[in-house]
């Protein structure tokens, strides 16, 4: 406990106090706002805090900030558009869209800040309990163990992809074939450089980021027509009454908890917390059939669960440094530039980021609860910028931050290819979250197993030579294999059934 | 919803695995290094590309359907000048292609040219004050105005 007082020290200093401020009010405008997402902002103001030459803990507290941020931003356009800034808001928009069509876009807002307050903070708690104690079960993972959990992480996201692991399984090649490129570290054989100097030090992430995530929604927005959003619904106090906040209290911390340990685990995340709230209390509390009829705690629960999957995904990201999700995994290459390298001795070597981190998140969320009550209405104005100043400025931004990175024009010619790359990918339903994660984790993962097979002469029976990494083999298997199986199973059972197929894959 | 999207993809996945895996023979280092060398992560890499292109081959779902002339015509138009501005930024410096690009770019989404000019300015001047003065990013001033008389 003195710890997380000693992180309140560093959290509640006047400078990073501004970067909390600043880091969740961007977090819930590029949420709110369809198109931008948390990776985009994290992804261009990094170059930017690493210019102005922030030490690592406000850096963090500041891009973190945008990370849990957005996730109260998201609900805002979900509820009063049914346009999801993110997909981990879609379920949120089944209730909340009907509860705006009612004229109660007021409570539902309402409530979606105070229940992602509730996961937002209870989560955070999970964090400073959890994490140290993974940190020293994690303290003797060696090259095999990391290995085998990383090959986890890249499984559990191709097995979560339902119905299109094939276009999975691209990505993350894609991915890893992006992360090749370079000079390769331990022979010095220059890999994919295609005789520029540029590439000889590899991609860099931030620049691919940019490129498949910003550019690629120009290239998207333009298929679009139409100025802005118009945002129609009269909203005439954003307050809940004490009855419904104390009917739906059991529903959010149930949905914290089911969020939290959702977002622990790699490749789930904020989309599968928020749908199993959502169906956990459908199936426990929804007597009356309400829910999809506008029910407040429809709102409440996935808005519960997908801020503290949020904060939930920060542990492994913190403690094992394999990230989960394309946000993560951003954040993650976002620690690596800052010098801070995620592991479990991250919390023994840099106490004030770790402890700093987690103290400023609860800070964050007083400040997110503060802005999503009364000042919603100043966000909502946001969501009326026109389309064509909105995009050509997000452009400009992108610019500054790519060029940042090496003052290289080059950087800037790679951002556009990237960007019709982006394009391509999205048309043909290929997600790009694996491709960041495969860019980053990749060189990671190459590095433990040859570290691996060269301690043990080549012998390739080293890499299932401790429990914990046969553990995270047999995982990755499972990870793999059970989707194969459902599916298989259920042909033989019921053919063509389709409902039961999305409920399973859910 | 037509699948020929798909299979479209799927081959370009397969021909690009193949071209990540045929390179990938070439990366051999003539001393001994370590057992896996520098090719197993781009044969990793080739793998994973082939299973899933050959996967969306054999069983294409529904691709989205392509994008009219119209805009086809106006994304041709914001690549053209994504490539002239990274092109022609050290030249005419940050400041000027900035502003020419956002107009075009505003233009291109239908933004009123006036108010888009206006706004542009505005806007441009205050991220070089933000990023360039304050930050101290370095920004490109353009050599076009270094070598004044």
């Amino acid at each position: 406990m003195s710890l997380l007082l000693d992180g309140f020290l560093v959290a509640l200093q006047p400078l990073n106090l501004v970067l909390v401020l600043s880091g969740v009010s961007l977090g819930t405008v590029v949420g709110m706002l369809p198109g931008i997402g948390p990776i985009n902002a994290i992804a261009i103001l990094l170059p930017v805090v690493f210019a102005a030459g922030l030490p690592a803990a406000p850096a963090l507290i500041l891009l973190v900030g945008i990370y849990y941020g957005s996730q109260y931003g998201n609900s805002i356009s979900t509820i009063l558009l049914n346009v999801p800034g993110t997909a981990s808001a879609v379920v949120t928009a089944i209730d909340g869209y009907e509860m705006t069509k009612q004229g109660r876009a007021g409570p539902a807002l309402a409530i979606s800040a105070i229940a992602s307050f509730v996961g937002g903070t209870l989560s955070i708690f999970g964090l400073v309990l959890f994490a140290p104690l993974l940190a020293t079960w994690a303290i003797r993972f060696g090259p095999v163990e990391y290995f085998a959990l990383m090959l986890f992480a890249f499984a559990a996201l191709a097995g979560v992809a339902g119905r299109s692991r094939p276009r999975a399984l691209i990505a993350v090649g894609v991915g890893l074939f992006l992360a090749s490129v370079g000079i390769d570290p331990n022979s010095a054989v220059p890999r994919f450089t295609f005789g520029q100097l540029e590439l000889l030090d590899g991609m860099d992430f931030v620049v691919v980021t940019i490129g498949l995530f910003a550019v690629s929604e120009v290239f998207l927005e333009l298929e679009k027509s139409g100025v802005g959003q118009a945002v129609t619904a009269t909203l005439d106090s954003v307050r809940v009454t004490a009855r419904e906040v104390v009917a739906t209290a059991w529903t959010m911390l149930r949905a914290s908890v089911v969020g939290f340990l959702v977002g622990v685990l790699p490749g789930a995340g904020g989309t599968i917390a928020s749908f199993l709230a959502y169906s956990t209390e459908q199936r426990l509390v929804d007597k009356d059939d309400t829910f999809g009829t506008g029910d407040i705690r429809g709102v409440a629960a996935p808005e519960a669960a997908n801020n503290a999957a949020a904060t939930g995904a920060m542990i492994p990201l913190l403690t094992l440094g394999v990230p989960g999700s394309g946000t993560t995994a951003v954040l993650l290459g976002a620690l690596l530039s800052l010098g801070v390298t995620p592991g479990p001795l991250l919390i023994q070597n840099s106490p004030e980021v770790f402890w700093g981190l987690a103290a400023s998140m609860y800070v964050g969320n007083v400040f997110l609860l503060l802005l999503n009550l009364p000042l919603v209405r100043v966000f909502v104005r946001i969501l009326e910028v026109p389309r064509w100043f909105l995009f050509p400025a997000v452009t400009a931004l992108s610019f500054v931050a790519v060029y940042a990175v090496n003052q290289s024009t080059f950087d800037l010619f790679l951002m556009t290819i990237f960007g019709v790359l982006g394009y391509g990918l999205r048309k043909t339903d290929i997600p790009l979250a694996p491709i960041i994660l495969g860019l980053v984790l990749g060189p990671l993962m190459e590095r433990n197993v040859r570290r691996a097979l060269l301690l043990s002469d080549g012998a390739w029976s080293v890499l299932f030579s401790s429990p914990i990494a046969i553990t995270f083999w047999v995982l990755t298997l499972v990870s793999v294999a059970t989707p194969a199986f459902l599916w298989l199973w259920r042909r033989r059972r019921e053919p063509g059934d389709c409902v039961t197929a999305t409920e399973g894959g859910v | 919803m037509t699948s020929a999207g798909d299979r479209v993809a799927g081959i370009a996945a397969c021909v690009m695995a193949l071209a990540v895996g045929v390179a990938a023979t070439r990366f051999r280092v003539g001393f001994y290094t370590d057992p896996l060398g520098p090719g197993a992560l781009p044969y990793l890499a080739a793998a994973l590309i082939g299973v899933g292109g050959l996967a969306m081959v054999v069983r294409p779902g529904g691709a989205s359907a392509r994008p009219s002339a119209v805009v086809a015509r106006r994304m041709a138009i914001v690549f053209a000048s994504l490539v002239a501005y990274a092109w022609l930024l050290p030249l005419f410096g940050f400041l000027l292609s900035t502003v020419a690009i956002l107009v075009i770019l505003s233009h291109t989404f239908g933004g009123p040219l006036r108010r888009s000019v206006i706004l542009t300015v505005l806007y441009v001047g205050t991220l070089y004050l933000l990023f360039a003065v304050v930050l101290g990013l370095s920004l490109p001033v353009g050599t076009l105005f270094l070598i004044g008389p």
